[in-house]
């Protein structure tokens, strides 16, 4: 069964349209990803589905429900949990209460304690590092912190906006092994969105590919992997032998 | 006799520290700089002085009305005047705050009239002997209570889940919609406190000064303080209110004529000129 339904929405900023009628939808239980290149819209998606932004068009349906248009505290309670891109921490709150914020919408305190004894379980740095003020972390470190409260509202779909953006290769792989875990074993379906394709290809099961504002390609990620295209235009994969300038030439199919 | 003029500067850099307090928590919050917050705490005082003197209240229930009222007018000022202006430039926001004084202080005018007024506030200034120094009882009076409500503002602002809440919105407004705080709330919440912390300065600047509708006008030195303690630090505003206010009465003392007047806007200038982030400088830090 689909956990969220997105269909056709059209999301403009001033006169630039950004989002040209984007459809897709998430397997319960599932990690789906979106790649893009720089400015595709992928944010634009995201804010959309948190109530950040209002679709001029079109709809986003949670467990059926439609959520486009209700305000973002709304729909966190609803249990769809955002960590935007560039690690928005509380820059000086502890560590601890930057956590407990993330449970903002809650009250069942104890149910809360035993969360965050899973969080900083899956990120035993966040334990050590409890009673230190945000802003002194590292970038590593933040984007744990950042992923960390976003489950701290236990949501039932966890969006992630490009997690592994500016972090060394160790950290990436890290924190790709921490949301699969998160998503087998809280079974929290999960919307990662990527510029870092080989990751996000291999810990998600379905892929959408997003160009100018427009989903361009669908498949399971298997088949996405094996895509000519996607491999030479996502994955820096080319064909031995090309010549530079067959490389301008070529056409992207879905074109 | 220079500890006397220290108590006294501190009992007035207490009030300053309280303006400033106000200045500093909507600044946090939006970024917005209240210039009307002398003349909120205009408005805070005679409330109390009406309530007391026309209505025949008890002091301290009059003080609470006081205190409900003005936070009710904080909300309505966040909601009638700022909201419409969310994503404005500074700016405007900065005329918005002015043009706010202005009108407060006319209709303050209008209802209160243009003379000044004396109320003691439920307190009565005689010496209080500690040692073989004798302190007035306004000073200290003035003391404790500053104390007291900054130690419930601290509690209140970093070991409660909705003060908790304001803090992280005032650092975050992105993230602290994220995690469903409603942001519209706080800002709302922040402008009611200031205002009910501009009418605890009020009640506390009348027994040294006449109740006047231009008596905002010293919510104007507060300005140097919060811009002494970093305008973005709660602390800092309080450190700045009370260095204000001692250097204020020290230079009454032992400066020529004058300098008392303009001393706070020196060291305003001072600051500017050799450590403008302020001694509590902690500001743009909102990103690493
Ligand atoms: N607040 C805004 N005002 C105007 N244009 C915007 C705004 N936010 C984004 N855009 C534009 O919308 C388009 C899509 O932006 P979006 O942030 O969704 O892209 P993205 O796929 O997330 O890119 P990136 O990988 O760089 O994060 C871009 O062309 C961008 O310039
Ligand atoms: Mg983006």
């Amino acid at each position: 069964m689909a956990i969220l339904q997105v269909k056709n929405i059209e999301v403009s900023y001033g006169p630039v349209n950004v989002a040209k009628g984007i459809s897709f939808e998430i397997e319960e239980g599932s990690i789906v990803t979106i790649l893009g290149a720089n400015g595709a819209g992928k944010t634009t998606i995201l804010r959309t589905i948190s109530g950040l932004i209002e679709p001029e068009k079109g709809s986003v349906e949670f467990e059926g429900k439609p959520i486009h248009g209700l305000e973002p505290e709304e729909i966190v309670k609803m249990g769809i949990s955002h960590v935007p891109e560039g690690r928005e921490v509380f820059p000086d709150l502890t560590v601890y209460k930057n956590l407990m914020m993330g449970a903002f919408i809650r009250d069942d305190n104890q149910a809360i304690e035993r969360d965050l004894e899973r969080i900083y379980n899956y990120f035993p740095i966040l334990s050590d590092r409890k009673e230190q003020l945000a802003f002194t972390l590292s970038g590593g470190q933040q984007q744990m912190l950042v992923i960390g409260r976003a489950l701290m509202s236990r949501p039932k779909l966890l969006l992630l906006d490009e997690p592994s953006l500016g972090l060394a290769p160790l950290l990436i792989k890290e924190i790709f092994e921490i949301i699969t875990r998160i998503n087998q074993e809280q079974r929290t379906t999960i919307l990662l969105v990527e510029q870092n394709a080989r990751m996000a290809l291999s810990v998600a099961q379905h892929g959408y590919i997003l160009e100018m504002g427009r989903m361009v390609m669908d498949d399971a990620t298997e088949k996405l992997q094996a895509n000519e295209d996607v491999q030479e235009f996502y994955l820096g994969m080319r064909e031995e032998g090309i010549r530079g300038a067959r490389r301008w030439k070529k056409k992207k199919q879905w074109r | 006799m220079f500890l006397q003029i220290v108590s006294s500067g501190i009992a007035i850099g207490c009030i300053y520290a309280l303006i400033a307090l106000g200045f500093v928590l909507i600044y946090k919050a939006s970024e917005v700089v209240n210039f009307a917050q002398g003349d909120l705490m205009m408005i805070g005082a005679f409330l109390v002085y009406s309530a007391v003197t026309h209505f025949h209240v008890p002091f301290i229930p009059a003080f609470l009305i006081a205190v409900i009222i003005m936070a009710v007018l904080g909300k309505g000022i966040d909601r009638l005047l700022l909201r419409p202006l969310v994503g404005e430039q500074a700016f405007a926001l900065i005329m918005a705050t002015i043009g706010l004084g202005i009108l407060i202080r006319s209709i303050g005018g209008m209802i209160w009239g243009y003379d000044t007024f004396s109320f003691q506030a439920g307190i009565t200034d005689r010496p209080v002997r500690m040692g073989s120094v004798a302190l007035s009882s306004v000073h200290i009076w003035i003391i404790a209570v500053t104390l007291l409500l900054i130690v419930g503002l601290y509690y209140f602002f970093n070991r409660t889940k909705t003060g908790v809440s304001m803090e992280a919105a005032s650092q975050n407004q992105l993230a602290a919609y994220l995690m469903g705080i409603g942001v519209k709330k706080v800002f709302s919440n922040i402008w009611a406190i200031s205002a009910m912390v501009a009418t605890v300065a009020g009640v506390l600047l009348t027994p040294l000064q006449f109740l006047n509708y231009n008596m905002g006008f010293v919510g104007l030195k507060a300005f140097p303080a919060a811009v002494l303690g970093g305008f973005g630090s709660i602390p800092g505003a309080i450190v700045g209110g009370i260095i204000i206010g001692v250097s204020e009465s020290i230079a009454g003392v032992y400066l020529p004529e004058g300098f008392k007047e303009i001393f706070a806007w020196i060291i305003l200038i001072g600051v500017l000129m050799i450590r403008p982030e302020g001694i509590f400088g902690i500001q743009e830090r909102k990103r690493v």
